[in-house]
């Protein structure tokens, strides 16, 4: 006998991400969820941006971590609200999921934060599968690591607003093609904003910072 | 490795979902459907769902990997076409102006169940 179905695998997760994003947007929180591989230069970047912003808004960030608590120090150093999720004990998963973003927020002092930065998993496969509630999605692609990660991983380039290519003071000594890889990431998906960065020489960053304060503009607007 | 979320999410929901049908001896078989756009490797969800579905109605039973091809519909010129590789593109006109209707799916379609009075083969 055979029983139809017809559900999606991940629905529970997506619930409770559009709760997540709705609880934030209500709090005039700008949710933005980084996303890269290892070492792209998530943490470097959620750095910079605090230095450029942390005299006019206040941050929180939540850092996904398989093991350590290494990212978390760094941040707490900036004088932000952190959490530190660890996903060892789930079983050293590879992405962060809706459901803990939730715990989180539970935990955290947000009154008064503008923007709260989720650092997920260093991974461009499994976190491109779950929203985590976030109103904008980040991906992180560094130089070096070639031009061709958005067709090996297009879901993760499907899912992001914005794609920040970093490390783009690495390029003279690189073979990284960035007109390839802006053609091939505009053929995974159109819509996707671009902006070359370097977190270390600050190349840049005001770009980003103009689409974050855009962004959060466009949420606090609407949750008015 | 997400295919153990997914597995533990197959389970639940096949299991929630027999909880209204009497005398259910075992699940044979469940159906996914699952869109090209996901990265997913079926010997790694094959093996997760046998860890999850231990000691279930579950146990044993069969996934039925269907993969979804990438079609999409131009918004410009209304051409419905299937997708080159991961080029978001309308091949007639060059717009990227797309609908995808088809290829994003993660989906648990059906199961096939035994009852108790069957063999089930
Ligand atoms: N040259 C150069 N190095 C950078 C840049 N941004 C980050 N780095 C360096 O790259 C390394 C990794 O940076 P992180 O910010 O820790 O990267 P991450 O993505 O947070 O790494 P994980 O959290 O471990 O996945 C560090 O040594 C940074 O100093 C950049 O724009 N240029
Ligand atoms: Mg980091
Ligand atoms: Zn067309």
């Amino acid at each position: 006998m055979e029983i139809k179905v017809l559900k999606k695998i991940l629905e529970t997760n997506e619930k409770m991400a559009d709760e997540n994003r709705r609880f934030l947007r209500e709090k005039g929180i700008l949710c933005v969820n980084m996303m890269s591989s290892p070492g792209s230069g998530k943490s470097t970047i959620i750095e910079r941006t605090v230095e450029k912003l942390g005299d006019r808004f206040k941050f929180g960030v939540i850092e996904g971590d398989i093991q350590t608590t290494l990212d978390a120090e760094r941040m707490a150093r900036l004088g932000v609200e952190t959490f530190q999720i660890n996903t060892g004990p789930f079983g050293g998963d590879c992405h962060l999921e809706a459901g803990w973003i939730r715990a989180a927020l539970n935990e955290m002092k947000l009154d008064g934060l503008d923007f709260l930065f989720i650092e997920n998993i260093g991974n461009l496969v499994c976190p491109a599968e779950f929203d985590v509630g976030s109103h904008l999605n980040a991906v992180v692609l560094s130089t070096p690591e070639g031009e061709d990660k958005p067709l090996k991983y297009p879901l993760m380039f499907r899912v992001s607003h914005v794609m920040l290519v970093n490390k783009i003071d690495l390029l003279p000594h690189l073979d990284m093609d960035v007109e390839a890889l802006r053609k091939n990431v505009l053929g995974v998906n159109p819509g996707l904003k671009i902006i070359e960065i370097s977190a270390k020489t600050g190349q840049g960053i005001d770009r980003w910072i103009e689409l974050l304060l855009a962004e959060r503009e466009k949420l606090t607007g609407e949750a008015k | 490795m997400h295919e153990l979320t997914l597995a533990k999410n197959i389970v639940a929901t096949v299991s929630q979902s027999l909880e209204g049908i009497k005398d259910v001896k075992r699940v044979k078989s469940i159906k996914l459907k699952v869109g090209r756009i996901h990265v997913l490797s079926v010997d790694a969800l094959d093996f997760c769902f046998k860890l999850m579905s231990k000691g279930t109605p579950l146990e044993g039973a069969e996934l039925e990997v269907q993969e979804v091809p990438l079609t999409a519909r131009c918004e410009r010129c209304d051409e419905e076409f299937e997708l080159d590789g991961y080029l978001f593109v309308c091949p007639r006109c060059g717009s990227p102006e797309i609908k995808v209707i088809r290829g994003e799916e993660l989906l648990i379609e059906s199961f096939e169940i035994v009852k108790e009075d069957e063999d089930g083969d």
